[in-house]
């Protein structure tokens, strides 16, 4: 499957949904709304699990069949079409497994993944002969979508899929659908209203609001954008391990040839991906000399994000090819005259490592 | 237990068993349907089902044995079709009982029905199941507790009937006399002794299917406590 374009009109007494999207392979298309946009509406129009009635305009195809027009509809189940949904939906009565062979048994199409693979991929072997009871919240959304590839599907849906986990368990999920992504090329339609995931996953975000979409682009521009009056607003960067500093315990990071010091020896993988909230990133026009702070980066300002409300602003600090956050007061702001094209020093206070695929 | 006894009570068993079948195959889609339709056909054919509760059983035995007589088109019907009436016959007393039990067997699969969690069975089509395929290996495993309730009242309760079986079966031994129509002839002829031996069965059978019912439900308030 190239691509899935929807092309809908579905009116209810709570909401109104009016939209087009498309959604290619190749990248994961990002939608970000706030809850009772209609984001979850939209995608279980897409799979056929919506009921609808006879005055939607409910227009949903691919680039090889028709899945909902005026004069057609395709049942749910033969929609080569798998769907993520935010409550883990573990099929109680079977076991790991159980749930992992009901997918293989109903298998739509002849795809090249099976149980080794995705066992692997999503690290759910040790889990195989667990209740579903017995797992965490995690390994439930990694079972989930072991299960929902291992039908045979040519499409992916996720809706919210780590929404229920905290902080942690989220960070470990991410690398573990952006190793599936890029393992599988088919449409991805990713639904979250968390930013810091559409970044770290996404190439293109789409912004929902009471049933429309109300922006669109892509992720570099999107990302930093939305972050704006989300205070946990922050930069994923990837990053090449240099070396461990066994005195100190300092990984150093080798960061568009510049340097960055985590915490502890990550030397084991080859790249990582770390978070930098935006409120822990400083900006100084000159080097500071006599900081104690490790991280600090040479680059340019290449956006001021203004937020509606509050006295703070958002930076945007192009280092090399990458680009980190930083939230400042406007006072600082007018104070050191930021402004486009500016060359400054970031000063990082804390990273947060998004766990290595694997571990 | 006289020999009449016996076979009074193989019939019993008999009876309630294959009732029991056929609303297996009967109940079970009407309460599926029952449990998720939105169509107004509802409105009608629930209380239908419900009637047999409050209903004299008396009342639908009259109407049944009207409605098996060779006059009418369904006993004319059953008349052509096998050569014998069908009124007093242990026929009679299968359709008689499948209608008296259908709301014990129907209204608790109904509830189980419609507690089923709808994103699992979403989830089930999105992984290629179509709706046959989702009720049989999603809905029926996760209603198992209401299909056991079910069974055990339907099986209950055609054991324990008597005003329909005494209007429509005759009271023929060995072809439509059951352990419950036995006993009232053995109290009619004051003995005792036999009536006794009956009533003691069906009270302790009745016990028994009950605790284990209500010991079902028992299991799964525990466990949702601790959930």
């Amino acid at each position: 499957m190239d691509y899935i374009k929807a092309s809908l009109d579905v009116e209810r007494s709570d909401f109104h949904l009016n939209l087009e999207l498309s959604i290619f392979k190749g990248e994961i298309t990002g939608l970000y709304g706030p809850s009772g946009s209609g984001k979850s509406s939209l995608l279980r129009l897409i799979a056929g699990v919506k009921s609808q009635s006879p005055q939607d305009r409910v227009d949903i195809s691919t680039n090889e069949e028709i899945w909902s027009s005026a004069d057609h509809f395709i049942q749910t189940h033969l929609r080569s079409i798998a769907y993520v949904f935010q409550e883990a939906q573990l099929f109680p009565h079977l076991n790991v497994r159980g749930n992992l062979e009901y997918a293989i048994q109903r298998k739509r199409n002849k795809t090249d993944v099976d149980l080794n693979q995705v066992k692997q991929w999503l690290n759910i072997d040790g889990l195989l002969n667990k209740s579903t009871d017995d797992l965490s919240g995690g390994e439930k959304q990694r079972v989930c979508i072991a299960r929902a590839l291992l039908s045979g599907a040519q499409a992916m849906l996720m809706d919210e899929p780590l929404g229920a986990l905290d902080h942690r368990a989220r960070y470990r999920i991410l690398p573990y659908i952006d190793q599936i992504h890029k393992r599988l090329d088919f449409p991805f339609l990713y639904v979250s209203h968390a930013i810091d995931e559409l970044t770290y996953l996404t190439d293109k975000i789409h912004v929902m609001d009471k049933g429309r979409i109300t922006e669109s682009g892509s992720t570099l521009i999107m990302g930093p954008k939305l972050g704006i009056d989300s205070l946990d607003a922050s930069a994923i960067i990837t990053c090449d391990v240099d070396h461990y500093n066994e005195k100190y315990q300092l990984t150093c990071l080798n960061f568009e040839s510049q340097k960055i010091y985590i915490a502890g020896n990550k030397s084991m993988g080859e790249s990582l991906k770390l978070n930098i909230p935006a409120r822990d990133v400083s900006i100084a026009k000159s080097l500071p000399q006599d900081s104690s702070i490790l991280n600090i980066l040479k680059g340019s300002v290449v956006a001021i994000h203004e937020s509606k409300e509050g006295s703070s602003e958002l930076v945007q600090v192009q280092v090399g090819n990458q680009t980190i956050l930083s939230r400042i007061t406007r006072l600082s702001i007018d104070k050191l005259n930021i402004e486009i094209g500016l060359a400054v020093y970031v000063q990082i206070k804390s990273v947060s490592l998004i766990s290595e695929y694997g571990n | 237990m006289s020999p009449d006894d016996l076979t009074a009570f193989w019939i019993t068993l008999k009876l309630a068993t294959i009732t029991t079948v056929v609303l297996i195959i009967i109940g079970t889609p009407l309460a599926w349907w029952l449990a998720r339709t939105r169509h107004i056909t509802r409105i009608l054919i629930e209380p239908i089902v419900a009637l047999p509760i409050v209903l004299p059983p008396t009342v639908l035995g009259f109407y049944f044995l009207i409605m098996f007589s060779p006059q009418n088109p369904v006993g004319e019907l059953w008349l052509s079709l096998t050569g014998a009436p069908l009124a007093f016959t242990f026929s009679a007393l299968v359709i008689g009982s499948v209608v008296y039990s259908l709301p014990f067997y129907v209204q608790p699969l109904q509830v189980a029905f419609e507690g089923l969690d709808q994103s699992l069975l979403d989830t089930a089509a999105t992984l290629g199941a179509n709706p046959i395929d989702r009720f049989f290996s999603l809905a029926v495993p996760l209603s198992k507790k209401g299909f056991i309730v079910a069974i055990c009242l339907a099986f209950a309760h055609t054991v324990g009937e008597f005003g329909i079986v005494l209007m429509i079966g005759g009271n023929i031994p060995g072809e439509t006399q059951v352990l419950s129509i036995a006993l009232f002839d053995h109290v009619e002829s004051l003995e005792f002794q036999s009536a006794h031996i009956i009533a003691g069965i069906l009270l302790i059978f009745s016990f028994i299917l009950l605790t284990f019912v209500y010991s079902l439900n028992r299991k799964w308030t525990i466990k949702t406590r601790e959930a």
